[in-house]
């Protein structure tokens, strides 16, 4: 491949060529390839911002891998982008002069070149431009790119969306009074708000992507784009980085505006409050969950299975309820709390030496047999194992069932193994259930809020790249008002999977003959049942991240989270989207649309 | 001889460089269904060669404009198969050689003159002094340096062609394909377009012109090609489309009426005279254009626009109306603009050649027009301007990505 080459040369020494663009030699090897050229204040410079990164991975940062990779990143990239140009401007202030341009496919050979003869004369400023960072092959993409954001500029768009996204976050909170509490003052300006940023960035988001790719055909303007040597997928891809930037720049102003916005807005809740503020959402809290036991349940099911068919023997039409319901008493004694008894879980604390010293929330929820008279439920918790461990032993208390709820246990109460046991005695007349789920969960402060809420925003960043992907895959082969509404049928789908879920759990579409136990297995359920399993699967690959939630819950989203979410959003869904959009507008005749 | 006639006399040599190679071409236009709808392109060949000035002749959807588009990618051929500088049209290297204006303006309504360049720049992959230089340059060459801040939406057709070819000019491309350059432009930027084509040419730059408008061909086109419902009816060079082989025309200065009675009766010796005639035999493009194009239509349908539909009759008051056509053919067969005809048309009388001699000598004092005077009379001036405002403009080979 023919590379760009500027030639400097100076009386009595031979002649240097340095490639314009982007140095991947600098890339990957920064301070080493600064020595290797001479740059020594540079490579000292790396040398010591390389060594200050270490330690902060070392030390601060190693239970962050993104936060690791992060900072690394950058400074590889910035010796990439302007690695050429420090060596141009270092050979300039050494008494060279810049007397031309040479494509070549190495520097020798673009001296060799230059020596024929072989050169176009440029001026440095388009040099020093150049050395800016667009790498050549990258410049077209960057001018699509650049192209959707002036669009959404001089069409006002991006304003229309940022007041109305400002509109959102700061008017929400004054039309919805919250009640004072810590808990509804969250749910208002975080919950509320968060909710209704990725609400009108998804839809506006859906709607130009749609518009961009699918305008541009109709309105003839790719027919001009088209004849440039610029690939299609090029295009496709650059019109999705515009639209994902806008995005950034969208969900960075509004998420800094409900950020700033919660922190004053704290200042004005009653004093325990904004205890219970700093301790329960303001944080970002790691959470330990009892161990699974879907799989003893599924064993001591299936035992259970065996011995009734050997007793009294089903149809084989009525087994798979049979086994359901054996599955859900199994699963309900795993849950379940009779009169008078104490349940005790045992949970490992994985990441226990972290957690010396640092108190524990436990965040519990469950469900009562009958409703008491009262509308709670008393019971006794108790932490630790007396004789064992040191423990700790609540008041009686009384809690609402159905809700969740949460209370401080004090540190170090594991025993050597790092287990700690937690024990609830039912002091009421009737039973109670601890959904496996999230009926009992204990959390402890892993981080702060605000790298938490930049990790939130992301999660919801990667949604709306995804959602950009749809909406430029429906306009690659269909006009814009049919593309738009594809996208949003796709995105209403995606919502309401409720149904879908239904479905596959209930192992039939005849919902109604599951309530009598007698499920019709016809011949559509075999067709319908394991495309809405694999639909759901898909659609959960989305959904499965809830960083409005795990924010307003002070729930820790990791930096695993927000890989995991840029992996399976915006790699395998987006990806799949983007490739079949590229396919179909690489194969797509771009001039069948006349102008209006 | 002008620089025009020179450059003419270089006729393109067929063994030069095939920029351009159409086998077969076809294109069918298919409905939702996938059921043909209409033939738009139907097996055309032909092939445009280095420096040659290419000119797609044809009536409103006679698949000039598809040709076009099947040659710059933007439509796939359903048969057949066409190459640019030996590659497939799709090729995306193969693109930054070829310059294209579309028949409307297909720009960014929201982009300045000054950024609309920028960006094609950018896609061209020139670097940033090169870009504002040459955009600098275009808008001067187009007249739109005044207005460079002014979105191209506000724009009125004619600047929106300029700023079209503007851009198609940026990348100083070998090849410029330019469809309906001069449609809505007006008589003075026709004639700028029709010198920078000249240029262009005369650059090495190879141009194919897909125009309905006779007289833009006739000044520029080495070549040209007519099409009738998507079919090539006739190709060849103008002159050779142009000349009536079965006609001898002897150019002379004026002769004295004496020495031009003796030439005759020479003539007489062997030829009747009634098949002698003293004028201007040039047939003009525009009659041989309308006799393809009527003889086609005898022969065949045609997917695109039907010439001579008819005003409708509320329209005209119940006024019949000839058609247009046949109008265009009344005003053709006038004694002036007789159209061509395989055998020469006789004059009426002898006593109206003897008037016509004697008006012939009577105007000899100034010298005899050309066939083609008005545009090679003013080409050189007009061309060495132009050509002028390109060297300088695209600096030789400099600008190349």
């Amino acid at each position: 491949m023919l590379r760009e080459f500027e030639i400097f040369s100076k009386p009595s020494f031979p002649s240097i060529a340095v490639k314009r663009g982007f140095s991947w030699p600098g890339f990957f090897f920064t301070w080493i390839w600064a020595f290797s050229r001479g740059l020594w204040l540079h490579g000292a410079i790396l040398t010591v911002v390389g060594t200050l990164i270490w330690v902060q991975d070392v030390t601060l940062l190693a239970a962050n891998p993104l936060a690791i990779i992060l900072p690394g990143l950058l400074v590889n990239l910035t010796v990439g982008l302007r690695g050429n140009s420090w060596r141009s401007r270092k050979l300039e202030r050494n008494g060279y002069q810049f007397v031309g341009l040479v494509e070549a496919r190495s520097a020798a050979s673009a001296v060799a070149a230059y020596s024929l003869g072989k050169s176009r004369v440029s001026s440095r400023a388009g040099a020093l431009a150049s050395a800016l960072g667009v790498p050549r092959f990258a410049q077209g993409l960057f001018a699509i790119a650049g192209l959707t954001w002036k669009a959404a500029l001089r069409f006002r768009l991006f304003l229309a969306i940022a007041v109305l996204l400002l509109l959102a976050v700061v008017g929400l909170p004054i039309l919805i009074k919250d009640d004072g509490t810590a808990r509804g003052f969250t749910q208002i300006l975080l919950t509320y708000t968060l909710s209704a940023i990725t609400a009108l960035l998804g839809i506006s988001t859906l709607w130009l992507s749609c518009g961009t790719l699918a305008r541009d055909i109709e309105e003839c303007q790719i027919q001009v784009v088209a004849t440039k040597p610029i690939a299609r997928w090029q295009i496709w891809i650059g019109k999705w980085l515009g639209i994902i930037a806008l995005n950034a720049a969208l969900l960075l102003l509004s998420g800094a505006c409900v950020y700033g916005l919660l922190l004053w807005r704290a200042t004005k809740l009653p004093a325990a409050e904004q205890i219970i503020l700093r301790n329960e959402v303001m944080v970002a809290r790691g959470s330990i969950k009892p161990p699974d036991v879907q799989a003893d349940i599924a064993k001591v099911a299936h035992a259970v299975l065996e011995d009734r068919l050997k007793h009294s023997p089903v149809t084989e039409a009525d087994l798979p309820e049979v086994q359901k319901q054996i599955e859900e008493q199994v699963k309900a004694q795993y849950q379940v709390v009779p009169a008078g008894y104490i349940k005790t879980w045992e949970i490992k604390l994985e990441s226990g030496k972290s957690l010396k010293g640092e108190p524990l929330q436990l965040r519990i929820k469950f469900n009562a047999a009958q409703k008491p008279a009262s509308g709670t439920i008393n019971g006794f918790w108790q932490v630790g194992v007396p004789g064992k461990t040191q423990f700790w032993r609540s008041e009686a208390m009384s809690l609402a069932p159905d809700t969740f709820h949460e209370f401080e246990v004090p540190a170090d109460l594991a025993d050597t193994n790092n287990v700690l046991t937690i024990a609830f005695a039912n002091m009421n007349d009737t039973a109670v259930l601890f959904p496996l789920e999230d009926g009992m969960e204990i959390l402890y402060r892993q981080g702060s809020f605000g790298m938490n809420f930049a990790r939130g925003l992301g999660i919801i960043f990667c949604w709306m790249a995804l959602l950009a992907a749809i909406g430029l895959a429906s306009a690659s082969f269909l006009s814009f008002p049919v593309a738009a509404f594809l996208s949003l049928a796709i995105l209403t789908m995606a919502l309401s999977s409720g149904t879908l879920t239904t479905v596959v759990s209930e192992g039939t579409i005849d919902t109604n003959s599951s309530a009598t136990g007698n499920p019709v297995v016809s011949a559509l359920n075999v067709v319908i049942i394991p495309m809405f399993r694999a639909a759901l699967k898909v659609i959960n690959l989305a959904r499965d991240f809830s960083p409005i939630d795990s924010l307003s819950s002070g729930r820790s989203i990791s930096w695993g989270d927000l890989g995991l979410a840029f992996v399976q959003i915006v790699i395998l869904l987006g990806g799949f989207f983007a490739v079949f959009g590229i396919f179909i507008f690489n194969r797509r005749e771009l001039a069948t649309a006349q102008s209006q | 001889m002008t620089v025009v006639e020179n450059r003419k006399s270089e006729i393109v040599n067929p063994k030069s460089e095939v920029v351009v190679s159409v086998r077969g071409l076809t294109k069918v236009f298919k409905d939702f269904w996938g059921r043909p709808k209409a033939r738009a392109v139907d097996n055309v060949d032909f092939d445009v060669r280095r420096g040659e000035v290419f000119g797609l002749l044809g009536p409103n959807g006679s698949g000039k404009s598809t040709t076009v588009k099947l040659l710059l990618g933007l439509l796939n051929p359903t048969k057949g198969h066409c190459e640019v500088f030996g590659h497939s049209s799709r090729h995306v290297p193969t693109k930054a050689r070829i310059g294209y204006l579309p028949e409307e303006s297909y720009l960014y309504r929201y982009l300045n003159s000054r950024e609309t360049l920028d960006f094609f720049g950018n896609l061209f992959q020139l670097g940033k002094d090169l870009r504002d230089n040459r955009a600098e340059q275009l808008l001067e060459m187009v007249g739109l340096n005044q207005t460079r801040m002014r979105s191209v939406g506000e724009f009125s057709k004619g600047m929106q062609r300029r700023i079209g070819l503007a851009q198609a000019l940026i990348n100083d491309p070998d090849l410029v394909i330019l469809d309906e350059p001069t449609a809505g432009l007006d008589p003075i930027g026709c004639r700028e377009v029709k010198d920078l084509i000249l240029a262009l040419a005369r650059r090495g730059k190879t141009v194919i012109l897909s125009s309905h408008l006779l007289s833009d061909v006739e000044d520029v086109c080495d070549r040209v090609v007519i099409y009738y419902g998507g079919k090539i009816q006739a190709m060849g060079t103008l002159k050779e489309l142009l000349a009536r082989p079965d006609t001898l025309r002897i150019t002379t200065p004026v002769l004295p009426r004496e020495t031009l009675e003796r030439v005759l009766q020479v003539i007489r010796h062997d030829i009747a005279t009634d098949k002698v005639r003293v004028d201007n035999p040039t047939q003009n493009l525009e009659s041989y254009f309308l006799d393809v194009v009527q003889k086609a239509r005898a022969a065949q349908e045609t997917s695109g626009a039907q010439s001579g539909a008819r005003v409708a009759e509320y329209l005209r008051g119940g006024v019949a109306e000839k058609p247009a056509t046949e109008k265009i053919l009344e005003k053709l067969a006038l004694p002036e603009t007789k159209p061509a005809a395989a055998a020469p048309v006789t004059p009426a009388a002898p006593a109206a050649d003897e008037k016509k001699l004697e008006q012939l000598t009577k105007a000899s004092e100034p010298a005899p027009a050309p066939a083609n005077p008005a545009p090679a009379a003013a080409k050189p001036a007009d061309l060495s301007k132009a050509d002028e405002k390109l060297s300088s403009l695209l600096g030789g080979k400099s600008g190349k990505p």
